[in-house]
């Protein structure tokens, strides 16, 4: 228990203010505003999504920090990744992490059939395409080329600190903007309707 | 049947992987012990010591040298060393199986960092592999060890190097924790002291050449070495790891003796084990920290020589405060040998840090500098037991 100590770690304003700036790393939650036309209960289901996901993170990095102390925790670590390779039992529970890899790849292939299907769906309403699921090959064949353009690890590193740093917290104040002057102009319109 | 499809999508990924870059079991090399000593100018030279399969299974099995090899090359890092060694063995050298990483006493106390990190950042290296200081040469270590009890050379390291599962006189030391605590400003980096033992067997013969002697080499893991950061400033005796041991909430299972209540030339041998983590709590006075420990031990009386009788309660009662004492005794010359080398093994700045509210206001008080001028107020509590022990005593005849 001594690793999650000292309680406030490197001080409010690095846990707050730099925090902040990784909102990027969440953008998953950003889908559920693209998702919304398709679920029957909206806030449901995201209360219990956010409920699942915080509880799952927060469980990860609690046996995280409790394994590796302070300063190696700021290492570049992945952090299932490394907990799994700590798993040794006997003689013959080791290695593990070649199963939990299984199930790893799986789930990046849900993702991406999930970020695959929303781009189709966004390109449906943007251009008005009536057969959309006719498109599936092709915006998968851009999808998957378009990630071959970067030739090495570092450039994809560079690419992926530049969409979650930026990109990715732009976004989610530029939804936040577009809501406040949508309500903006719904009162403007009520009170010019009132007049 | 959706559920049918989507799950035969989600099969799908697994196909994908192929054949393409196999590697056959066979053709490869498994290094079982990695030594490094110093060399000349940035050079280390770096042993490899590779289990020879067909030696270890089947028919015809063999122990002792005969079930491994040694290389030794010299290079900067041990990622140049593997390029020199897979060119001159046979098949490619593997570290999956890596149990031991031995360092020679002269590069430990000369500096470490640099080293360990290659280690740690290996993705074939497990974590948990162990690491040791070597009494002499590494090299000299990993060409002359005999596995005695075990055929396999891997598995005796496995085993011996866990043997403080059972035994006070050494402590589980690995790659991670190495690191870690080389890197930590509140805790100093500890690994096992590893020497070789010569034993000398002699064989007797029915014949007149009167029979031979062999000597074979032993590896002995015992005492621990200690660190300030990457460099080791010295050594904690085979006697004081059961004080390491129980600073660090690790005592499993050891034995000591205490001398007989009444008669005092006799001795009682008392098995001990820990309940539960030790209570340390910090004060930090100036540049003095006080620090308190209260530790409980279960302990349960094996064995005496003497004729006292210990089921009497002020024997007994007796008996758990010469334990107490002892392991008080043992424990205080423990911190104060870390406390004189300047080495935080036990890593009391954990409990120190719990006093403050962020890094930057632990930091201010630089634990390394003021750990020397600690002052330790020690406490254990013994439960002892006394049972299952035969107390009419054999008649001398």
């Amino acid at each position: 228990m001594t690793n999650f100590t000292p309680i406030l770690g490197n001080g409010i304003d690095k846990i707050f203010l730099q925090g902040a700036l990784s909102l990027g790393r969440y953008e998953a939650f950003f889908l559920f505003l693209l998702l919304a036309p398709s679920i029957k209960d909206l806030n449901k289901t995201v209360t219990k999504s956010f409920l699942a996901a915080t509880i799952l993170l927060l469980a990860c990095f609690f046996m995280f920090f409790g394994i590796f102390s302070y300063p190696s925790i700021t290492e570049d670590y992945s952090v299932l990744y490394e907990l799994v390779r700590m798993v040794s039992y006997g003689r013959f529970i080791q290695r593990i992490e070649s199963l939990f890899l299984l199930i790893w790849l799986m789930v990046t292939f849900l993702y991406f059939s999930l970020a695959l299907s929303l781009s189709v769906l966004t390109m449906k309403k943007l251009f008005h395409i009536q057969y959309h699921k006719r498109i599936i090959p092709s915006v998968a064949i851009i999808i998957i080329a378009s990630s071959l353009l970067l030739s090495s690890h570092t450039d994809v590193i560079n690419l992926r600190k530049f969409l979650m740093d930026i990109l990715c917290p732009a976004i989610f104040l530029w939804g936040l903007l577009m809501v406040i002057v949508a309500r903006i102009k719904l009162r403007i319109c009520q009170k010019g309707g009132d007049q | 049947m959706r559920y049918c499809k989507i799950m035969v999508i989600l099969l799908i990924p697994l196909l994908l992987a192929g054949c393409y870059n196999k590697k056959e079991l066979d053709n490869l090399a498994y290094v079982i012990a990695i030594g490094a000593d110093k060399d000349e100018g940035q050079n280390l030279k770096i042993t490899y010591q590779i289990a020879i399969p067909i030696k270890i299974a089947g028919e015809g099995n063999e122990i002792g040298t005969s079930t491994y090899t040694t290389y030794t090359v010299s290079a900067p890092s041990i990622y140049l060393a593997n390029a020199k060694v897979n060119a001159l063995t046979s098949k490619e050298v593997n570290l999956s199986h890596l149990n031991l990483v031995l360092y020679g006493e002269d590069l430990a106390k000369d500096d470490l960092s640099g080293h360990i990190n290659s280690l740690v950042s290996n993705v074939a290296i497990r974590p948990r592999t162990s690491v040791a200081i070597c009494k002499g040469t590494a090299e000299n270590f990993l060409n002359n060890v005999t596995p005695v009890l075990e055929t396999s050379p891997a598995r005796y390291y496995v085993l011996a190097l866990s043997s403080f599962n059972y035994t006070t006189e050494s402590a589980g030391t690995d790659v991670l924790d190495f690191y870690t605590s080389a890197q930590s400003p509140y805790k100093d980096a500890v690994a096992v002291i590893a020497t070789l033992k010569e034993i000398h067997e002699t064989e007797q013969s029915t014949d007149s050449s009167g029979g031979g002697s062999n000597t074979t080499k032993e590896a002995e893991f015992r005492g621990l070495a200690a660190f300030s950061g990457s460099k080791m400033v010295g050594e904690i005796s085979p006697e004081m790891t059961i004080g390491h041991l129980i600073a660090t909430n690790s005592l499993s299972n050891g034995a000591l003796y205490v001398p007989d209540v009444k008669e005092s030339s006799k001795t009682a041998s008392i098995q001990v084990r820990q309940n539960g983590g030790c209570k340390v709590k910090v004060l930090i006075e100036g540049d003095v920290p006080k620090v308190t420990i209260n530790a409980n031990i279960d302990a349960h009386l094996e064995a005496y020589s003497s004729n006292t009788d210990y089921l009497d309660k002020e024997n007994a009662a007796l008996l758990k405060k010469e334990v107490e004492e002892e392991l008080e005794r043992r424990l205080k010359e423990y911190l104060e040998k870390t406390v004189a080398l300047g080495s935080d093994i036990a890593g009391i700045g954990r409990y120190a840090k719990v006093n403050y509210l962020t890094y930057e206001e632990f930091e201010k008080i630089n634990w390394k500098e003021i750990y020397p001028n600690a002052t330790f107020d020690v406490h254990v509590d013994v439960e002892l037991s006394i049972s299952k022990i035969i107390f009419h005593k054999l008649p001398n005849q």
